[in-house]
């Protein structure tokens, strides 16, 4: 399972303000960098290898 | 990581840019602007995962503590990584407005050539534009010696004085001559052709005041704050927030006989107090804080209760005014001979965009300057 959140999918809880907002604003269809958010509560534990 | 390292395969030629995404971050009246880390890194495994780690460790740092308790806030603690390819862009810099019934009524747009990291940075004062609805009142020039861009693997192993290519917005090619590199960003020097020309043209400013327009409409702002950048393919929103405070009377100001004149990040006025230089020890309270530039430092040296801040260099939307505007704290930014000219110890008295010795005190209130006295001995 994918530990990166596309922005589409970014809700401030676990994204935070800044992904969450270009998020709305991707879904609002403006123009935002291509972006993946790995989400609060990932450690380097999380990452494999 | 292999993950982001797939992801970023095709996607960025010149980098990754880790960024944070704090829950409490951008907030309505708490912007947490520039107090955390961003990093820009290749993508190889061993310095992204150094870059997320960076990135998460200023969620810790005791500047943010001081932020969140100054504005009575529970810090974080944790927050997310945002990961972006680096864009290459012609221009890019910071857009403030308030939006009403679908127009920009009152809006400030700050713009550099090349990233606007020195700008939101305070290393770099960018061209200003001012308006109301479709009404420009004012374009403030502003010199730019140096692009900085991110560079390719091949632009970043050749030696100062080789030539690249510099991005445009049109079909031109121009070429540019390498000044240097430092952590994967080239600084390129200025092309002739450019030093005079006006960096952001009136088309390009329509199209991002009608991006702000969408912004505040998507995400239900009466004031935005947007960061944006221009590339071959046009307009793109790097972020948006809340504005915090709107920037109000940031014009340039004539320097006042025996003062200096700047840019009035924050109006206000503050008298009597000494003087002190950024440096390793905080300023005592109640000083007005006298910096080259407003970067992280000034941030910190904010949070320890100045007077006011007069700084050489950087504009109104510069993430530590921005921070200085959430403190209600005067600022001008802007004033080349700030750090050669006034005296440690001096008694300053900062009122908007200027500075000097103080005997027409209500003419200076008026007008909004920021002027000086000796210490009473």
């Amino acid at each position: 399972m994918s530990i990166l959140l596309p922005l589409m999918r970014c809700a401030s809880l676990h994204a935070g303000a800044k992904a969450a907002a270009l998020g709305r604003l991707q879904r609002a269809g403006l123009p935002v960098p291509d972006s993946v958010v790995i989400p609060t509560g990932v450690t380097d534990g999380d990452w494999p290898g | 990581m292999e993950e982001v390292l797939t992801w970023a395969e095709c996607r960025a030629p010149s980098g990754l840019i880790a960024r944070s995404s704090a829950p409490g971050e951008d907030g309505a009246t708490a912007s947490f602007a520039g107090l955390y880390t961003s990093v820009v890194t290749p993508c190889t495994a061993g310095r992204v995962l150094e870059a997320l780690r960076e990135v998460r460790a200023s969620a810790s740092s005791p500047v943010v503590a001081q932020y969140a308790a100054a504005r009575g806030l529970a810090p974080d603690g944790e927050l997310a990584v945002l990961v972006q390819p680096v864009l290459r862009p012609a221009l890019a810099g910071v857009l403030a407005a308030v939006v009403r019934a679908g127009a920009c009524v009152g809006w400030r747009i700050e713009a550099v050539r090349g990233l606007a990291g020195p700008l939101v940075s305070g290393t770099q004062t960018g061209e200003i534009h001012i308006g109301r609805g479709p009404v420009t009142d004012s374009v403030v020039p502003s010199s730019q010696a140096f692009l900085p861009l991110p560079g390719t693997r091949e632009e970043l192993e050749l030696p100062p004085g080789e030539w690249t290519t510099a991005p445009t917005t049109g079909r031109a090619m121009l070429r540019a001559k390498i000044a240097g590199s430092c952590a994967g960003v080239l600084h390129l020097r200025t092309p002739a052709e450019w030093a005079k020309q006006q960096v952001l043209l009136p088309d390009q400013r329509e199209d991002l005041l009608h991006l702000a327009v969408g912004a505040a409409q998507a995400l239900s702002l009466e004031q935005i704050d947007i960061e944006w950048a221009i590339t071959t393919d046009g307009p793109t929103v790097l972020q948006a927030r809340p504005l915090a405070r709107p920037v109000k009377d940031a014009t340039a100001s004539t320097p006042p006989a025996g003062g200096w004149g700047g840019l009035a990040a924050v109006p206000g006025i503050a008298t009597g107090s000494p003087a002190a230089r950024l440096g390793p020890e905080t300023p005592p309270e109640g000083a007005v804080l006298i910096c080259r530039a407003l970067g992280l430092e000034a941030a910190a040296a904010l949070l320890g209760g100045p007077a006011a801040v007069v700084s050489t260099t950087g504009g109104p939307l510069s993430h530590t005014a921005i921070i200085a505007r959430e403190l209600g704290i005067p600022c001008v930014t802007n004033v080349p001979a700030a750090l050669d000219q006034i005296p440690e110890g001096m008694v300053l008295e900062v009122d908007g965009p200027s500075a000097r010795p103080p005997p027409s005190l209500p003419h200076a209130r008026r007008t909004g300057r920021t002027r000086t006295t000796t210490p009473p001995s």
